[in-house]
């Protein structure tokens, strides 16, 4: 048994394997493309897997991403699709040991499981709880009357956003499921980023990055508005993502960790972006 | 209880093997239901019964049951 990193050849036999073992149903070639984004130039592999007499037994992916976080550039490990068949989970957890020891990264989990959260916590992962929190669109005739405006074109929203949403924009644009808005006025825009899912056979935006969770809160009537006329009867944001929970909203039940190893991140600190929730079309996906 | 009958309890309680026995040889794959989260929760139950604090190295030093004999031992607990 060894472990050894994901480079570039690997990639297909390692697609094939997630594709076959994880109930996703995402197919090899959309994992290939996901973990061929590149989003840092410090990538030093897409993960690791577990080899057992030259077979892929297991496997733990990784997205690699260089943030700016108040000003400096930050090198972010996010951890994601932790799979090993069940004959060999008594050396799963060494996959994710070799991951995390990797100097010089901050990690982060943005989709655990619950029965392997007491490994993430053996391992000194510190668990944001947040929920998923749904509110209505409506029509607000008063967007125009406040000067606030609504920018989607992907050459005007260069224009309104700060340097580390528009590099944000930049590294996300190609990815056609990813829907991109910033609504606000003069230098005070929140960018968000969300995709379009079903819930109950009901269009939603499913919110996967905001800006500026204040302004967000401030804006929301004028992007519920601008999410209305493109056909999308309710939004689904993170609670993380705002700073008070809006009247007549519905808070999920069950909450969804995000889980964190860094002595610098902060709960802010840890998005969405840069991972397998924005690399990945995840409407009607299970991961 | 000595502390090797409570190691042995910590054992078998994680691994629901009330018959286990523990050897020095014995490693995760001889028993079917010891996966990476029983080995993270016999070490967690063992610091909490034992008093004593693992990190990752020690962790990554336990191959077999003898290991973590010796691995307590350096914390001074006595089998």
């Amino acid at each position: 048994m060894e472990i050894l990193p994901i480079k570039d050849s690997d990639l297909v036999p390692v697609c094939d394997f997630l594709h076959a073992n994880l109930p996703s149903q995402i197919t090899t070639d959309n994992w290939l493309a996901a973990f061929r984004l590149q989003w840092s130039n410090n990538r030093p592999n897409h993960g690791f897997m577990l080899i057992h007499e030259d077979r892929i037994v297991g496997v733990v992916g990784a997205f690699y991403s260089q943030q700016l976080l108040r000003g400096k550039t930050v090198d972010i490990c996010n951890i994601h699709s932790w799979t090993v068949l069940p004959e060999y989970r008594s050396d799963s957890i060494y996959l994710l040991i070799k991951i995390i020891r990797q100097p010089g990264f901050h990690f982060t989990i943005l989709t655990p499981r619950a029965q392997e959260m007491e490994i993430y916590r053996f391992l000194k992962f510190r668990t944001i709880i947040t929920r998923m929190v749904i509110t209505a669109n409506f029509p607000w005739p008063f967007a125009r009357l406040t000067g606030l405006r609504s920018v989607t074109d992907t050459g005007k929203l260069q224009q309104v956003l700060k340097a580390e949403d528009g590099r944000i924009h930049c590294d996300h644009t190609a990815l056609p499921w990813l829907k991109h808005i910033a609504v606000g006025v003069g230098d005070k825009f929140c960018y968000v980023i969300y995709q379009c899912i079903k819930l109950k056979n009901l269009p939603v935006a499913a919110v996967l990055y905001v800006s500026d969770p204040e302004l967000f809160d401030r804006y929301r009537l004028a992007l519920g508005h601008a999410l209305f006329l493109r056909g999308l009867l309710f939004m689904r944001v993170e609670s993380r993502f705002q700073t008070a929970l809006p009247k007549l909203s519905i808070v999920q039940k069950y909450p969804n960790p995000t889980l964190v190893l860094s002595d610098l991140l902060v709960d802010a600190d840890v998005k969405n972006i840069y991972s397998e929730r924005t690399a990945l079309n995840l409407d009607g996906v299970v991961l | 209880m000595t502390n090797m009958e409570n190691l042995q309890a910590i054992y078998r309680e994680v691994l629901k093997k009330p018959d286990l026995q523990l050897t020095p040889e014995l490693t995760a794959r001889d028993v079917d239901s010891w996966d990476s989260l029983a080995h993270v929760q016999i070490i967690v139950e063992v610091e909490k019964k034992f008093g004593v604090e693992f990190d990752l190295d020690d962790f990554l030093a336990i191959r077999n049951v003898g290991d973590f004999f010796k691995l307590l031992a350096r914390y001074g607990v006595d089998l």
